[in-house]
């Protein structure tokens, strides 16, 4: 029963983080800080979340170089081609022979 | 899934690109379900080994973040209590706070029911390409279908894998690290937006606090990190000016 009770209140948790900001801020208007705040969120929020996937995969067969040389791929396929498909094929095929080669 | 999208940008939107725009969103998801599909099969096969299937299966229509879901379905197993598992998830989705700030104001003016499903629709995948949508201007009505249709075919292939992992266990081979797709497709959205010396000084403090942050308990370093990243960037923002 418990975990049932968890689950749920974990639910509406998480459901209320996403709704709250939604209608509280369809009622005013949003402040000016929040509307130049909202042009740097996705970059940066992308960006924590690949740091956190590369620190989190500390550890892992042949150790932090593969996924770190992947993404570093990735980033300079993409800056000088501008194709996200050819940065990802790069980024993937770095990715898989170095965890070969390594791992 | 049909829902009426009423907003006051919306009034000149004409219905023929809704479909497009649904399908255009849906595609943009299709890259990064390459490695959003295995996660949702390692919740699966969490939940099959935790002695709680159904409970830790539903995590995903009920909490729907896979960190998120992947804590609770371990301390649950664990015996942890009630509030400890609440105040965990919480930690762990406080982002969602911050990507439902920035959506709000492109939702401002659609109807409850919208807001209602945008918002449950809401976590990492569906923010980047709901944003990226956005992001590219014009009448509101196409961009909110754009958002709907990613959404919508995560939603789905989410419960579906994790389901999937539930009733057959792992099966992709872990060598391949398809978890990595997903780090590296959103590399793919970052280096465009480089251009600007705010958004690089904004990621590179977020990504110094993000490794920082990965001690913190609870996943709080990504919020912080975030946070952290964005205020550096206002503030190199407002030098400039």
């Amino acid at each position: 029963m418990n975990v049932w009770i968890a689950v749920v209140l974990a639910g509406v948790v998480s459901y209320l983080l996403r709704l709250a900001p939604v209608v509280l801020l369809s009622r005013v208007e949003s402040p000016a800080w929040l509307d130049r705040a909202g042009g740097l969120l996705g970059p940066v929020a992308f960006a924590v979340l690949v740091a956190a996937a590369l620190a989190g995969s500390v550890g892992g067969a042949g150790g932090m170089a593969p996924p770190l040389a992947a993404v570093a791929v990735t980033g300079a396929v993409m800056w000088l081609r501008r194709s996200a498909t050819l940065a990802l094929v790069a980024g993937v095929v770095t990715l898989w022979t170095l965890g070969a080669l390594l791992g | 899934m049909t829902t009426t999208i009423s907003t006051h940008r919306s009034t000149s939107a004409v219905a023929p690109t809704g479909w497009h725009a649904f399908a255009g969103g849906a595609r943009a998801m299709l890259p990064l379900l390459a490695g959003i599909v295995p996660f949702g099969m390692v919740v699966g096969v969490t939940a099959a080994g935790s002695g709680m299937p159904f409970a830790g299966w539903s995590t995903g229509v009920l909490i729907y973040a896979g960190s998120a879901q992947l804590a609770a379905i371990g301390l649950l197993h664990g015996g942890a209590s009630v509030g400890v598992v609440v105040m965990t998830v919480a930690a762990i989705n406080l982002r969602l706070l911050l990507y439902a700030g920035v959506l709000a104001r492109e939702w401002r003016g659609t109807s409850r029911r919208w807001r209602a499903l945008a918002a449950y629709l809401l976590v990492d995948p569906s923010f980047v390409v709901g944003m990226a949508g956005y992001e590219r201007g014009g009448p509101a009505r196409p961009r909110h279908l754009h958002y709907l249709g990613g959404a919508c075919v995560l939603w789905l292939a989410w419960q579906l894998s994790a389901a999937l992992g539930l009733a057959v266990g792992a099966i992709v081979p872990a060598g391949l690290h398809l978890e990595m797709l997903v780090p590296l497709y959103l590399v793919t959205e970052i280096v465009p937006k480089l251009t600007s010396a705010s958004v690089r000084v904004a990621a590179a403090v977020g990504v110094v606090a993000a490794v920082a942050g990965s001690v913190l308990p609870l996943h709080l370093g990504l919020a912080a990190a975030i946070v952290a990243g964005v205020a550096a960037g206002m503030l190199r923002d407002r030098r400039a000016r």
